[in-house]
């Protein structure tokens, strides 16, 4: 699915149109905005495509500002793989050609999950108000949407490279396989937390509430903050009355300072890596298998109030 | 008398008479330069429309005259027609009918055209950057070769879009834009142009701004309307007239890019199948938008320019005739005067063949005089023509 839509961007039937701009190894470049588009891309294009993708280690996709130089090799990749729901807000205000972009969440767009935190304002006066409203943007994070973003991402390699089509599909089925597995022990793990006292340190995880159907208080905590008195009233304030457990789900691992603070707190300490960026060891799967595993040590240690080292 | 003697006594006549000399010659030149100088102007302005039209396969753009929508989408001249909008893109590249260019022309900077469009309109037109790089960002810019010459520009200088009322107070602010690049050559209106992303142009359409974050309570005033209360930024809040790297995170677009508008898009099918098909689709008259062949249109705009060239030649022609009796007078009136010269030839042993010679290598010389000069005006006319023809239609 070459498509455009939100985003400025456009779809084009290259069909046989392959871009002959070749990375220095000869073959042709995908580029992408967050690592699980770049994980699915590897996995579906390994035999004959390269993958781009420039922010490192420990640096968040979201808010990655590529230099002109970046930019420019972007622009020379044969597809352009976008996350969609606002997601990188850079491509928005650099040039990349409209022509190779595909936005892999076009398939799920109306089930985007909108933010209402803007203020309705406007600029001049007799000029329409607006507010600067966005949609949750972790898509990847239900796991289907995860599946839907690869079947996209399948068809849009298809489309450009029709000669791979066969070797593209094959792998589209160990994926989707994968990536069907992780979200069944997702929902089988996540069960036990339907109705329990959820924390999460940084509002990104609306679509995995969603699609586990769980219910979480969002703050907006890093890791490694120092947390204050002002932070612990904070958290005391979103304890619901009558919860048996509650747990606080970390993007990354937390500070021991930190851990040791939310388990005085009477939490237990949950790490749920996004892995909107790429992991320093392993892989996108791997990832969400230390996720399950780390809910798999938490949740049963809500019935005492315990804490348990993520 | 012997040959060289006449030609001698000929140039010798000739130099005395130097005004007449050159004014027969040169009416004599401009009766034969003009007709076809007319027509090779007119010949070569045709394959510079149809050149420019057969590279640029079909074009979608609103309904309207098909010959403004194809003039500019390709020279980018003043819009006339309705914008085209953005959904309507969108829906395009969605048919799989081919690769779609969007084009928004219908901002100057100066007397320059400002293109909104995506890279790969560079690549249709055979464009290579021949100084600095393409653009990058929001506000950045490449311009065309004349342009860069003609203005002293150079990759990292800027450029400043102009408002297109100078009395609206209350408008978009102009945009000032950096320059990151310079086109190489390629004598079309191409080379006169500066090239922007498509955002870039809505941002100078007013669709997009840049503003300081709208936190400060000093910036706020408290309004209600219909729907309820909202802020608003007074004066204080400095809207950016220029993307930076500082800034460029900062900018943002308001309402339904579906409405947003375009001038035209140029499709590109990659087969027979997908041009009939968007033919065959745009072709219904229920679609708002209509599909143009730029090359029949040209070929209307041709046979406009073929009756105005038949017209013209026509009067040049009955000029000329009216030129060359004249220059047929002239030459008479002038054997007339002469009559006591000639007969002093005769009285010294000249023939009377020898003096006809005499008089015919003067009407000679005059002619080929003329016929030389007219014919290098036709070769400037024929080299110029292509510049010139682009210059008056841009």
């Amino acid at each position: 699915m070459l498509a455009s839509t939100s985003l400025i961007s456009s779809c084009e039937n290259s069909g046989n149109q392959a871009n002959p701009d070749l990375s220095p190894t000869g073959k042709p470049t995908i580029a992408a905005v967050n690592y699980p588009l770049a994980y699915f891309a590897e996995r579906l294009s390994a035999e004959f495509a390269e993958v781009l993708f420039d922010p490192s280690p420990g640096t968040d996709p979201a808010y990655w500002e590529p230099t002109d130089n970046q930019v420019s090799s972007i622009q020379q990749a044969d597809l352009i793989l976008l996350n969609g729901a606002g997601y990188a807000r850079w491509t928005s205000s650099r040039t990349i050609p409209y022509e190779a972009t595909v936005i892999t969440s076009t398939s799920f767009e109306d089930a985007f999950i909108k933010l209402q935190d803007g203020i309705r304002h406007t600029h001049q006066r007799g000029t329409a108000s607006h507010t600067h409203e966005g949609v949750a943007s972790t898509t990847w994070l239900d796991l289907m949407q995860a599946s839907a973003q690869a079947s996209s991402t399948a068809e849009a390699l298809i489309e450009q490279f029709p000669e791979h089509s066969d070797s593209v599909s094959r792998e589209l089925e160990s994926l989707l396989t994968d990536l069907g597995d992780l979200d069944r022990q997702m929902r089988t793990t996540t069960a036990a937390l339907r109705g329990a006292d959820l924390v999460v340190s940084h509002p990104v995880y609306q679509y995995w509430t969603r699609a586990y159907e769980l219910s979480a208080h969002s703050l907006h905590w890093e890791p490694t903050q120092e947390l204050g008195a002002s932070e612990m009233s904070e958290l005391a304030a979103t304890r619901t009355e009558g919860a048996s457990a509650r747990y606080f789900i970390w993007e990354t691992q937390p500070s021991q300072e930190n851990l040791d603070k939310i388990k005085i707190a009477g939490f237990i300490n949950i790490v749920v890596n996004p892995c909107g960026g790429r992991p320093r060891n392993g892989d996108f799967l791997k990832v969400m298998r230390e996720n399950i595993s780390s809910l798999n040590k938490g949740i049963p240690q809500g019935a005492s109030t315990g804490a348990v080292e993520p | 008398m012997r040959s060289s003697s006449i030609v001698y006594l000929s140039w010798k006549a000739l130099r005395y008479r130097p005004l007449r000399s050159l004014l027969l010659i040169g009416t004599i030149a401009l009766t034969l330069y003009f007709p076809r100088a007319l027509q090779e102007f007119i010949n070569r302005s045709e394959e510079v429309l149809s050149a420019r039209a057969r590279s640029t396969p079909l074009l979608i753009g609103p309904r309207g005259s098909s010959i403004d929508l194809t003039l500019n989408a390709l020279y980018f001249t003043s819009q006339e027609l309705p914008a085209l909008r953005y959904s309507s893109y969108e829906a395009l590249s969605q048919k799989n009918y081919g690769k779609t260019i969007p084009i928004y022309s219908r901002f100057l900077a100066g007397q320059s055209p400002l293109v909104g469009t995506s890279l790969a309109y560079f690549k249709l037109r055979g464009l290579t950057v021949s100084t600095g790089r393409t653009m990058t960002r929001l506000g950045d810019c490449v311009i065309g070769a004349n342009l860069a010459q003609n203005e002293n520009l150079q990759p990292g200088d800027t450029i400043t879009s102009s408002p297109e009322n100078i009395f609206d107070l209350a408008g978009v602010y102009p945009l000032r834009m950096r320059i990151t690049g310079i086109l190489a050559p390629n004598r079309t209106p191409d080379d006169d142009a500066i090239f922007v992303d498509l955002k870039s142009a809505w941002i100078i359409e007013g669709l997009a701004h840049g503003h300081e974050e709208l936190s400060r309570s000093e910036t706020l005033e408290l309004q209600r309307d219909s729907k309820g209360e909202f802020l608003r930024a007074n004066a204080s809040v400095i809207e950016f007239n220029e993307v930076t790297d500082t800034n460029v995170g900062d900018f943002h677009f308001h309402g339904d890019r579906g409405n947003y508008p375009l001038s035209s898009v140029i499709l590109v099918p990659h087969n027979q199948k997908q041009r009939a098909l968007a033919l065959a689709h745009y072709g219904d008259p229920v679609t708002a938008e209509q599909i143009v062949i730029p090359a029949v249109a040209v070929e209307q705009l041709a046979k406009t320019l073929f009756a105005t060239q038949r017209l013209a030649f026509t009067a040049f022609t009955l000029l000329g005739i009216a030129a060359l009796a004249l220059a047929l007078m002239v030459f008479l009136l002038s054997f007339r005067l002469r009559e006591r010269e000639m007969l002093t030839y005769s009285k010294i042993g000249a023939t009377g063949r020898a003096v006809a010679c005499l008089q015919g290598v003067e009407v000679l010389v005059i002619i080929a005089a003329a016929t030389i000069l007219a014919q290098a005006g036709i070769v400037l006319t024929r080299s110029a023509a292509q510049d010139i023809f682009t210059r008056l239609i841009s």
